[in-house]
């Protein structure tokens, strides 16, 4: 894996950094500063997904392709929420069970990304599941998908599950992003197997420290977002956890620090771990010694 | 005849779809429109059914599983027995 060393220089290293400064993240061809992706999916109204895009910071935001509803007399289409012009749209291929089908559906989103002329028309979240109760991914069709998707020219960015071989396959197969789950989709169970993330991450940056790894699925809350990236994830795909939140527009907020927190922290290379405690004030020049064990005295 | 007429008008007015996707006397036919019977005229294009349908710019349509992109619909004429999907956006994570 990389050091920020190799990101940074020693100088940028010891300064109080502004978001603005940190390392952009780089997906296939595109740039993003926050290294938090958001989704759209599940708010209680399209005014309070607008809000809680708006406090996360994200730059990316996932849409889903369905069927348009023809008989709907409400009217109100999500794009009337979603500011093409500032977000960069990342279409996913949620709800297929085979490859086949997310290829349609990826194309499908293709098309009309390329209509809204929005750069997000290069790219899709494939996402083929193989159970609807656990939601967990059919690595088969999963990478079916990938290789015919890739040799269609979309930037695939894999949804997956935490298994590290296939992840590899994913990217062997040319996916520009593995997206390994933390736990089943909309769960909020948090990162359930930290050790298989720390081996995909191991695996797939060995010779490559820039390839992309997200965290995909199953994030809970802001603690969450923070040990996935100190953990070294580049990035933190969610929507649930903040759509789901009683206030999602506060939630989205702490997501936004929660990334940047992990990241930081990272870049920081924390302390070591020690089984006993190590004082912080000096040892010297203490008024009383009575805590000493008697042993010592 | 008298029959089919008859048949054909209440349909009509009641506004009940035909179940078969043959073209019916009038020039209109049957498909499946996002899994559910829809009726045209012969010759309808894709930009028409578009069209009638009021839907946006936001849209991808495919015929039979294959994408019809958007250069295409003035020109792909719809026909009894096609499958066609009309997509959208919608939230999703």
């Amino acid at each position: 894996m990389s050091t920020m060393r190799e990101i940074l220089s020693e100088s940028e290293l010891n300064q109080d950094l502004h978001t603005r400064d940190l390392p952009l993240l780089r997906i296939g061809s595109f740039e993003l500063r926050s290294r938090l992706i958001l989704g759209s999916g599940r708010y209680s109204s399209f005014e309070v997904m607008r809000e809680a895009l708006h406090a996360s910071g994200a730059e990316c935001v996932t849409v889903a392709v369905r069927r348009e509803k023809l008989h709907d007399s409400d009217g109100r289409n999500i794009l009337d929420y979603i500011d093409t012009n500032r977000y960069i749209l990342l279409p996913n291929t949620a709800g297929c069970y085979d490859a086949d089908t997310a290829v349609r559906c990826a194309r499908m989103g293709r098309e009309i990304l390329l209509r809204l002329n929005n750069p997000g028309a290069k790219w899709v979240k494939l996402e083929v599941l193989g159970d609807n109760r656990t939601l967990l991914p059919d690595p088969v069709e999963t990478l079916r998908a990938t290789e015919r998707l890739v040799r269609d020219g979309f930037q695939v960015l894999c949804y997956t599950s935490d298994d590290p071989i296939i992840a590899k396959k994913l990217k062997t197969a040319g996916a520009v992003a593995v997206m390994p789950a933390g736990s089943p989709i909309g769960s909020g169970l948090g990162i359930a197997n930290p050790h298989n993330l720390q081996l995909i991450l191991e695996l797939l940056k060995n010779d490559d420290s820039e390839f992309p790894v997200v965290v995909d699925a199953g994030i809970g809350t802001a603690s969450d977002v923070t040990i996935a990236m100190e953990l070294g994830a580049d990035a933190v795909l969610l929507n649930s956890a903040v759509a789901k939140a009683t206030y999602p527009v506060l939630m989205a907020q702490a997501m936004r620090a929660a990334s940047e927190s992990g990241f930081l922290a990272r870049m920081s290379q924390r302390m070591g771990k020690s089984r006993y405690g190590s004082a912080s004030s000096p040892e010297h020049g203490q008024i009383a010694k009575w805590l000493v064990n008697e042993s010592e005295q | 005849m008298l029959c089919r007429a008859v048949d054909r008008h209440l349909k009509k007015t009641h506004n009940i779809m035909n179940s078969s996707n043959e073209i019916q006397g009038d020039g209109s036919f049957e498909f499946l429109l996002n899994g559910r019977p829809h009726r045209v005229n012969c010759g309808t294009t894709v930009a028409d059914l578009l069209k009638h349908l009021k839907v946006g710019s936001a849209v991808a349509v495919e015929i039979d599983g294959e994408l019809i992109v958007a250069d295409r619909h003035a020109f792909c004429t719809l026909r009894e027995s096609n499958k066609v999907e009309v997509v959208t956006l919608a939230g999703g994570g």
